[in-house]
């Protein structure tokens, strides 16, 4: 296991990406291992960009220097590419391909970057990517809500973490409202298997 | 949340740093806390508002920070335990009573959190509050992490109590909104013992006291040394002469990067946790033992300057760094990446940088309003009200600051809260501009209500909008002194009531979602003086959903593609593709709104389209020219695009330019409130703005489109006329892809428009050069045919080749009068007879007296026309009155103008004739009687009222017909009992269904733009016919013939305009000359004029609520706009503001 395991998340407001951020760190304290979480609150709400950290093992402060996050999760594909600076050449990458279209980009009547050439430029940099439309998926599990319980269920699903899977899933599963709990623990275990499902092929090759 | 409240020493929990600080002060056994909501200190408010619902602690949201304090400083005077807490520049409000509380002191403990924001993450400013420890003399402390601000916030209520003093716990953001573990100490109980011990000399610091309680304080600071030396707070970490001072966050990334770069053994580290009074012996221990120190802190040099001015009383002869370009920066927070070079430099270590991807700039994501906020819909009213208009938006702090950027841009200015109603009175001084203050309900309690009065008294002019949603909703939806969610123990304060406390008589609350009323309720304040307030009341939706458990409206509205972008007429395409005008979409949905009778909460009724009408002016003009558009084109400057929609439509502009009779204007809703728009004024203007490169250039385009086109078709038609209607069935023909030859008797193109219409009214110059470009394109002319003489419509069919014909041999027959001799009499001749020989042959006489018979266009002409070839009168005689008169008002002015006599109510009844040439006329005064068929009084000779006119010309213009000779040898037309030839009324399809009519000959068509109509429709009829209906163009730019029933909308209050008249020569000067004498309309008559326009109808290039509403919820997505269903909340404000009532409810899934 690393000395430190250092995870970068980014969302657009509303998608749930804080809550992301906090189960990670909950999870990491029943652990028992030292973490610190970074959030920004307030104006990056509302339809903003909302950046947290997850700083797992022997870290001071909230910020992952450029570089340094071993694991960047994306709910938003070009949210994704912005904070690829984030990462290096041997991160890991886990990023949600339904994109968002700010209203800015609606009104000037600019297109918008295609999700699949986002996903390819992202690859250019750092090869270890694992990108599928989590909104779609949310859905068809029964509540768009649950993008963060999937994306989450993908990262303990590669193994990357070193929070158990098992622990990780109570964690999110307590801090959902009850009536949310099946759904989410569906969308959580789907993540799950999509994870380890692109560990194993990243073993093989 | 709950957990923190129970005594669990040694228990583990992953905080905020925010609930760190209140485990911290619960801990140390706090009673009464008191905040303002401002981030990033929310969470410690909501925390203990969360927490004293369910124990015995108390806990306020106070009106403003000031209030906070003072309510704390109140309880802790009286022994109570308290804590205040506050954003950095909440301070700046709690300024006052902060610094002379240092002088009387406090009886129980008092914490003041002070929550600084570098990099302004979501503030308007970065100020270091580290200074407001100096100024006012109090101790200050300052952690580094969650963690930390636990155990500093139970240190902090320790060092109160022992000093008597309030004391100040500064964080920054990166501490507040960061989540360590801690550890739970054991808890304080709280001891609810209140009591006031009075003490005049300590707590009424009038100069006599407050001189005595001076020397009290600054005896105060040794002792705060002393005491927080002995919390041991600060430490000096590792070894080494190179050493580094620091504090807070700055703390964290200096242990990281001392790491990364493995020299934190080989560094010394002072940790500062006492900010104020600094930790002296440790900072000389640092000054003494160190070579060169560089301290380390986010925004001013506050500890360096003390550490240098220390270094210097000491005589310390260490290299001390800090600020600079090379070291650490003064501005926005620090980071690890931020101070690495400056680490790497004190200890010479060359830096890599890591391999940094190359990401493109991409489209920004500012945070918006929300979907559904009821603050947009308020600012599109104001909007949809002053647009336009020199307007000045002061905002201030709150959610609806997020107002600033387009499409809403309400906001031009703010400063603090409650600067909105003050920098908007005094922007008003001596300044004609409009005024509009917004304040968020919240925000007005806090500070907007001294402004107000201070607005009342000193007789201020604005209008203050307060944005009352219900709850302070940018800070995460707190309570405010005017909640409906009060508790118990609180009062709901009727805002209402506060604003007329404040002296406001003009005071009207609204429901912005009620647009209809709202924009009416805001556009009589806008236009009133003083001071005007208006309440916008509709709850923060997320605080409906969150905190009120509301359920919503089951209702979600989705796009109707249908009828969204949709202009009602007959092309399929994406409406005209010209620039869309953002204040003409908000304009036409102004009209709608105003207008609308429907709810748009309710479901229409399955195939019951609530589709907007088109324009009164585009529906009645016969080409169906898009007015409204090429009005709102004109008024923002895109003249080359104006006359390109008018193109669109028709060809010809720069003719119907001069000569169109303007039905448009006959029908533009603007004569409803004043005198209708100059249209045709404004499409003269356009099309004569063109210079000859662009119409060439353009000319180029057309003819390389019907080139094109001629690959799919090529069949050759002819065309019988070369007048309007000729001219534009063959241009519509051309550009379909036929190959069109056009048959004309004269030796120039133009029909009646060379023939008829004299050139002071229509310049040849502009008739040839229009029809020449027409003919560029690719059309074949053959002047000089006669049909009947040369060609006959049989022999185009049948030995030529041609597998049409467009008939549009015009009427250049004139009905005569009916009198006795009036053929053998020297001196009568029909008007068409006499124009033409004026116009083609350059006839130059005339008589000397001229009578013109008649009460149309041909009449006024002839009239004239005698004028200038030197006639000594001309006089018209009518046998109705002016009334019934069908020359319009401004050919009247005219004709008059140049000294043209009219006789009304008169009639020829005999001609006088000497030696065979007539020297007068009998005639007999008419009286109106019953309407004919034509809806116009029947004149009705007066009995006896016979009487003779002396004249030596007489011009009947009663009228014309197509010259019926021609067909008697030709294929069988079929012609009605009065001789008129029968055509289908949708594209002129005659009996024969090879042949198709166009213009005059239709018996329909009289005027320039009813025989371009015709000639577009005929071709149009003929691609039908030859290739099938499936197969044929639509008719570009022709509204759906089942569209009727067009309806006046009237926006409410229109700024009153009159009519613009272009500049013209005097009849005197001109009726002698067949120079032309009307200018046009100027440029800035032009810009005035389309100003008026009232912008009706429906357009299919709105973007409206993209362009000027820009709700989240809707986005567009491959030129289709779209709602996104999750974000819709359903309020139906977007289905409102579509001026194409394209936006409909379903319910939601």
């Amino acid at each position: 296991m690393a000395e430190k395991t250092e995870i970068f998340i980014t969302g657009v407001g509303g998608q749930g990406s804080l809550s992301a951020s906090t189960f990670l760190g909950q999870a990491a304290t029943q652990a028992g291992l030292k973490v610190l979480v970074g959030e920004i609150h307030g104006m990056a709400q509302r339809g903003g960009i909302v950046e947290s950290t997850v700083r797992i093992g022997n870290v001071y402060g909230p910020i992952i220097p450029d570089g340094q996050a071993d694991v960047l999760v994306g709910f938003e594909p070009v949210e994704t590419w912005r904070a690829l600076a984030k990462v290096s050449p041997n991160s890991l990458i886990i990023t949600n391909t339904h994109p968002l279209v700010p209203a800015g980009v609606s009104m000037k009547g600019d297109p918008y970057p295609d999700p699949d050439e986002v996903v390819e430029r992202i690859r250019d940099f750092c090869s270890n990517v694992i990108a599928f439309d989590a909104t779609v998926l949310a859905k068809e599990i029964g509540n768009v809500q649950t993008v963060n319980a999937i994306l989450l269920g993908t990262v303990v699903g590669t193994g990357v973490l070193p929070i158990k899977e098992d622990l990780l899933r109570e964690v999110v599963l307590a801090g959902v409202p009850p009536k949310a709990v099946d759904v989410n623990r569906a969308a959580f275990d789907r993540g799950v298997s999509i994870g380890q499902k692109e560990n194993m092929r990243e073993t093989v090759s | 949340m709950m957990q923190l409240l129970e005594d669990q020493p040694g228990h583990k929990e992953l905080l905020l740093g925010n609930e760190g600080i209140v485990r911290g002060a619960l801990e140390a056994g706090v009673e009464v806390t008191t905040a303002y909501p401002g981030t990033p200190s929310s969470e410690i408010a909501d925390t203990f508002y969360g927490l004293s619902q369910r124990s015995d602690l108390y806990f306020e949201y106070s009106t403003n920070e000031k209030v906070a304090l003072e309510v704390a400083a109140g309880a802790a005077i009286a022994g109570i335990r308290s804590l205040c807490s506050m954003k950095h520049v909440g301070l700046n409000v709690a300024a006052d009573p902060l610094n002379t509380l240092s002088y009387t002191g406090v009886k129980a403990g008092l914490v003041i959190i002070t929550a600084d924001d570098p990099s302004m993450h979501s503030s308007q400013n970065e100020q270091d509050n580290r200074w407001y420890a100096k100024l006012s003399l109090l101790p200050m402390l300052e952690p580094s992490d969650p963690t930390e601000a636990q155990e500093v916030t139970r240190a902090a209520f320790e060092l109160s109590e022992e000093l008597e003093l309030p004391v100040l716990l500064r964080t920054t953001t990166r501490v507040n909104h960061s989540r360590g573990v801690c550890t739970y100490m054991d808890m304080t109980p709280r001891r609810f013992e209140g009591h006031f011990e009075k003490d005049f000399m300590r707590w009424v610091p009038v100069p006599l006291v407050a001189r005595g309680l001076r020397p009290v304080l600054l005896s105060k600071q040794e002792k705060a040394y002393e005491a927080m030396r002995k919390l041991n707070l600060d430490r000096i970490e590792g070894q080494g002469t190179t050493g580094i001072i620091t504090s807070g966050v700055a703390y964290a990334y200096v242990k990281e990067v001392l790491d990364e770069l493995d020299v934190a053994e080989s560094t010394q580290v002072l940790k500062i946790t006492s900010i104020h009074p600094l930790p002296r012996y440790l900072i000389e221990e640092m000054l003494t033992s160190c070579k060169e120190i560089l301290v380390v802190e986010e925004l001013e040099p506050y500890l360096e300057t003390d550490v240098k001015a220390i270094a210097q009383e000491i005589g310390a002869q260490c290299v001390i760094r800090g600020k600079g370009e090379e070291w650490i920066p003064r501005m926005y927070e620090l980071s690890g990446d931020r101070i690495r070079p400056a680490l790497a430099r004190l200890h010479d270590i060359p830096v890599e940088a890591p391999c940094k991807p190359d990401v493109p700039p991409l489209p920004p994501r500012p945070p918006l309003l929300c979907a559904g906020c009821t603050h947009r819909t308020t600012y599109y009213a104001v909007k949809s009200v002053a647009d336009g208009k020199d307007t000045y938006y002061a905002s201030d702090i709150g959610c609806y600051t997020l107002g600033l950027l387009p499409p809403l841009a309400t906001t031009d200015s703010f400063l603090c809260m409650g600067s909105s109603v003050t920098q908007a009175c005094g922007a008003s001084i001596n300044n004609q501009q409009k005024h509009v203050a917004f304040i968020g309900d919240s925000t007005f309690f806090h500070s907007g209500i001294t402004g107000l009065v201070n607005a009342v008294h000193n007789k201020h002019n604005l209008l203050l909008v307060i944005l009352d949603n219900s709850t302070t909703a940018m800070t995460g939806h707190q309570p405010l002194p005017a909640s409906d969610l009060v508790e118990e123990k609180q009062y709901s304060v009727d805002l209402e009531q506060v604003v007329r406390g404040c002296g406001v008589e003009d005071l009207h609350v609204i429901n912005p979602e009620n647009l209809k009323d709202t924009i009416g309720i805001i556009q009589d304040a806008y236009n009133r003086s003083g001071v005007r307030v208006i309440v916008s009341r509709q709850p923060c939706p997320l605080f409906n959903r969150r905190i009120m458990k509301d359920k919503g409206t089951g209702i979600t509205y989705v796009v109707d593609q249908d009828r969204c972008k949709y202009c009602g007429k007959t092309c399929d395409h994406d409406g005209c593709g010209l620039p869309i005008i953002p204040t003409d979409e908000i304009g036409r949905g102004r009209v709608k709104i105003l207008n609308a009778d429907v709810d748009p909460w309710s479901f229409p009724a399955k195939g019951e389209a609530r589709k907007q009408p088109p324009a009164p002016c585009t529906h009645t003009c016969p080409a169906n020219i898009c007015v409204t558009g090429y009005i709102a084109l004109a008024r923002s400057g895109h003249y080359k695009e104006a006359l390109e929609l008018i193109r669109q439509s028709v060809p010809l502009p720069r003719i119907l330019g001069r000569i169109c009779h303007r039905p448009c204007e006959g029908q533009c809703v603007r004569s409803d409130y004043d005198q209708a728009i100059s249209i045709n004024g404004i499409k003269r203007f356009v099309s004569e703005r063109e210079t000859e490169e662009e119409f060439a250039a353009y000319l180029d385009q057309m003819r390389t489109r019907a080139q094109e086109a001629r690959q799919d078709r090529g069949q050759r038609v002819a065309v019988i006329g070369a007048g309007p209607g000729g001219i534009a069935a063959a241009w519509e023909l051309n550009q379909r892809g036929y190959a069109v030859t056009i048959y004309d008797r004269e030796r120039e193109p133009g029909g009646m428009l060379m023939c008829g219409l004299p050139a002071h009214r229509m310049p040849r110059e502009l008739v040839r050069k229009e029809i020449n470009g027409v003919l560029s394109t690719g059309i074949e002319l053959k002047m000089e045919q006669s049909l009947g003489r040369d060609f006959t419509i049989k022999s185009l069919l049948e030995s030529d080749g041609y597998e049409a014909v467009c008939l549009a041999i015009g009427a250049h027959q004139g009905l005569k009068l009916g009198l006795d001799n009036e053929d053998a009499t020297d001196g009568v001749e029909e008007a068409l007879r006499f124009l033409h020989d004026v116009n083609v042959d350059g006839r130059s006489d005339c008589g000397r007296n001229v009578i013109v018979v008649g009460g149309g266009d041909a009449a006024s002409d002839a009239a004239r026309v005698a004028l200038r070839l030197g006639a000594e009168s001309a006089r018209i005689l009518y046998r109705r009155s002016e009334q019934e008169m069908p020359m319009d008002e401004e050919e009247l002015r005219e004709t008059l103008d140049e000294g043209v006599e009219i006789e009304y109510l008169t009639q020829p009844i005999g001609l006088i004739a000497k030696n065979g040439k007539v020297v007068g006329l009998q005639c007999v005064r008419n009286e109106l009687g019953e309407p004919d068929e034509s809806g116009r009084r029947r004149p009705v000779a007066i009995a006896g009222s016979e009487f003779e006119i002396q004249c030596d010309h007489v011009i009947p213009a009663i009228g014309q017909t197509h010259d019926l000779v021609p067909f008697k040898e030709d294929i069988n037309l079929k012609r009605s009992a009065k001789g008129v030839l029968e055509s289908q009324p949708e594209t002129g399809q005659t009996s024969d269904p090879r042949v198709f009519a166009a213009g005059d000959v239709t018996g329909e068509g009289w005027t320039v733009i009813d025989a371009i109509a015709q000639g577009q429709r005929a071709a149009w009829g003929i691609d039908r016919f030859l290739v099938g209906e499936e197969q044929a163009l639509p008719l570009n730019s022709q509204i759906h013939s089942d569209i009727r029933d067009i309806p006046r909308y009237h926006p409410g209050d229109v700024t009153p305009g009159d009519r613009a008249h272009p500049e013209e020569r005097s009849g005197q000067e001109r009726n002698r000359d067949f120079d032309e004498f009307n200018f046009g309309l100027s440029e800035d008559q032009v810009l005035a004029e389309s100003e008026r326009c009232l912008s009706c109808g429906q357009c299919a290039r709105c973007n409206n609520c993209i362009d000027n509403f820009g709700c989240p919820a809707i986005y567009k997505m491959n030129g289709k706009v779209h709602i996104d269903e999750v974000l819709c909340t359903g309020c139906g404000v977007c289905a409102q503001i579509c001026p194409n009532d394209a936006i409909v409810p379903v319910e939601a899934s």
